[in-house]
């Protein structure tokens, strides 16, 4: 029963043959197959990456461009308004101008006229004095003569004199 | 009693199963003979699991061919280490063909593994592809040198141990399938119904399952121990 005999060689044999068996019919397929799968999984997943990679790629241009075209909408506003602010700034200016001209001219107008109305009155004053002097050398009644002369300057004087304040005013 | 053992001796015996009629008669024993029944059903098994395998998996056929494949081959690269991995496909075929030896009893085949010239013969494959792998991996003077490791006072017992290794897991594997297959027939002999039924589950398939896993386990071990260092 516990004998070794030719028994030993043969199962020696066929552990070999089973050995090479299995590996041609039983490890190589399913490895094989296997490898396959992997190498399927991998393709996959660089394809998914390569397109994932392309797909942010064409996000990032998106994005860009959107920013892009903000930023010019932006640049555009901001255009406008300081030309708009530009423009009002010399409209407001040369309004600011033409109204000191305005006043200007019309202070000058007015001193003008002033000067002129007081010549005229110093003219009318002097034009009185010498009436009333030739009056005076040319005789009469003295007492009542000169009360009536002195009254008639005094009309004429206030006369002129409100007269230079109406100009004035005005 | 006497009849029991007998009976026992017997079924203990290697019969020849028969005999090639070639230069004058080849006897075949019967454990050379159920190997090639394990070794028919082992490559038709395969064949058919494997016929139409798919890359992307089409039932469960395939499912069950590939985890077990899987499994098997990622438990031995576990054991045999990244130098060994080489071993992988040996090992997984011995604890193929020892489940199937193991087993097969369940069929009323006489288990291979019963024949001590089949444990013998595991067993010194077991010990040559050991030695040579650490051959291979360390060169002669290395291999050579390792038996002094890690001091050469020890030097005689790793020397016994080529002797000693193949021995230990050649009985280990004769010795558990022997002791199982009497015990199973003790209890068959005395409680035939009903009781053996667990019994034989335990000794036959679970022990069986076992003693393939601890011999391709300690193997592994061995062949790992050999070409690391």
């Amino acid at each position: 029963m516990l004998t070794l005999n030719m028994g030993l060689v043969y199962t020696v044999i066929n552990l070999l043959v089973l050995y090479i068996l299995m590996k041609k019919f039983l490890f190589k397929p399913v490895n094989n197959i296997l490898e396959q799968r992997r190498a399927a999984i991998e393709e996959e997943m660089n394809q998914a990456q390569t397109l994932k990679e392309e797909a942010m790629q064409l996000k990032e241009s998106y994005e860009a461009d959107t920013k892009g075209a903000k930023e010019a909408s932006a640049g555009i506003i901001r255009e406008a308004r300081q030309k708009a602010d530009q423009e009002a700034s010399v409209i407001l200016s040369q309004a600011r101008k033409e109204a000191d001209k305005i006043r200007t001219d019309t202070e000058e107008r007015l001193k003008q006229e002033r000067e002129k109305t007081m010549r005229g009155l110093q003219k009318d004053v002097a034009d009185l004095a010498v009436e009333a002097a030739e009056q005076i050398l040319s005789g009469g009644s003295r007492q009542r003569e000169d009360e009536a002369f002195y009254d008639m300057f005094l009309r004429n004087a206030g006369e002129q004199k409100n007269a230079v304040q109406r100009g004035e005013n005005a | 009693m006497g009849e029991l053992a007998n009976r026992l001796i017997e079924e203990l015996n290697c019969e020849t199963a028969f005999t090639i009629p070639l230069f004058g008669g080849i006897p075949i024993p019967e454990s050379v003979a159920v190997t090639w029944v394990i070794m028919g059903l082992l490559v038709v098994l395969s064949i058919w699991l494997t016929h139409d395998l798919k890359v992307v998996p089409a039932g469960k056929k395939q499912l069950f061919v590939e985890t077990a494949v899987c499994k098997l081959q990622d438990m031995f690269r576990d054991m045999l280490g990244e130098k060994g991995k080489q071993f992988v496909p040996y090992m997984v075929t011995v604890i193929l063909y020892l489940g199937a030896a193991n087993l097969i009893g369940l069929l009323g085949f006489k288990p291979p593994t019963k024949d001590l010239n089949v444990t013998a013969a595991l067993a010194i494959m077991s010990i040559v592809l050991v030695e040579a792998a650490g051959i291979r991996a360390k060169g002669v003077k290395g291999w050579v040198k390792g038996f002094a490791q890690p001091s050469a006072v020890v030097a005689p017992l790793n020397v016994m141990e080529i002797i000693i290794r193949p021995l230990s897991l050649c009985m280990r594997l004769f010795g558990n399938v022997l002791g199982a297959f009497v015990v199973m027939e003790l209890i068959k002999i005395m409680i035939p119904v009903v009781v053996p039924v667990p019994f034989s589950l335990y000794f036959d398939v679970f022990d069986g399952l076992i003693q393939a896993y601890v011999f391709t386990f300690l193997t592994s071990l061995f062949i790992k121990e050999a070409v690391e260092d």
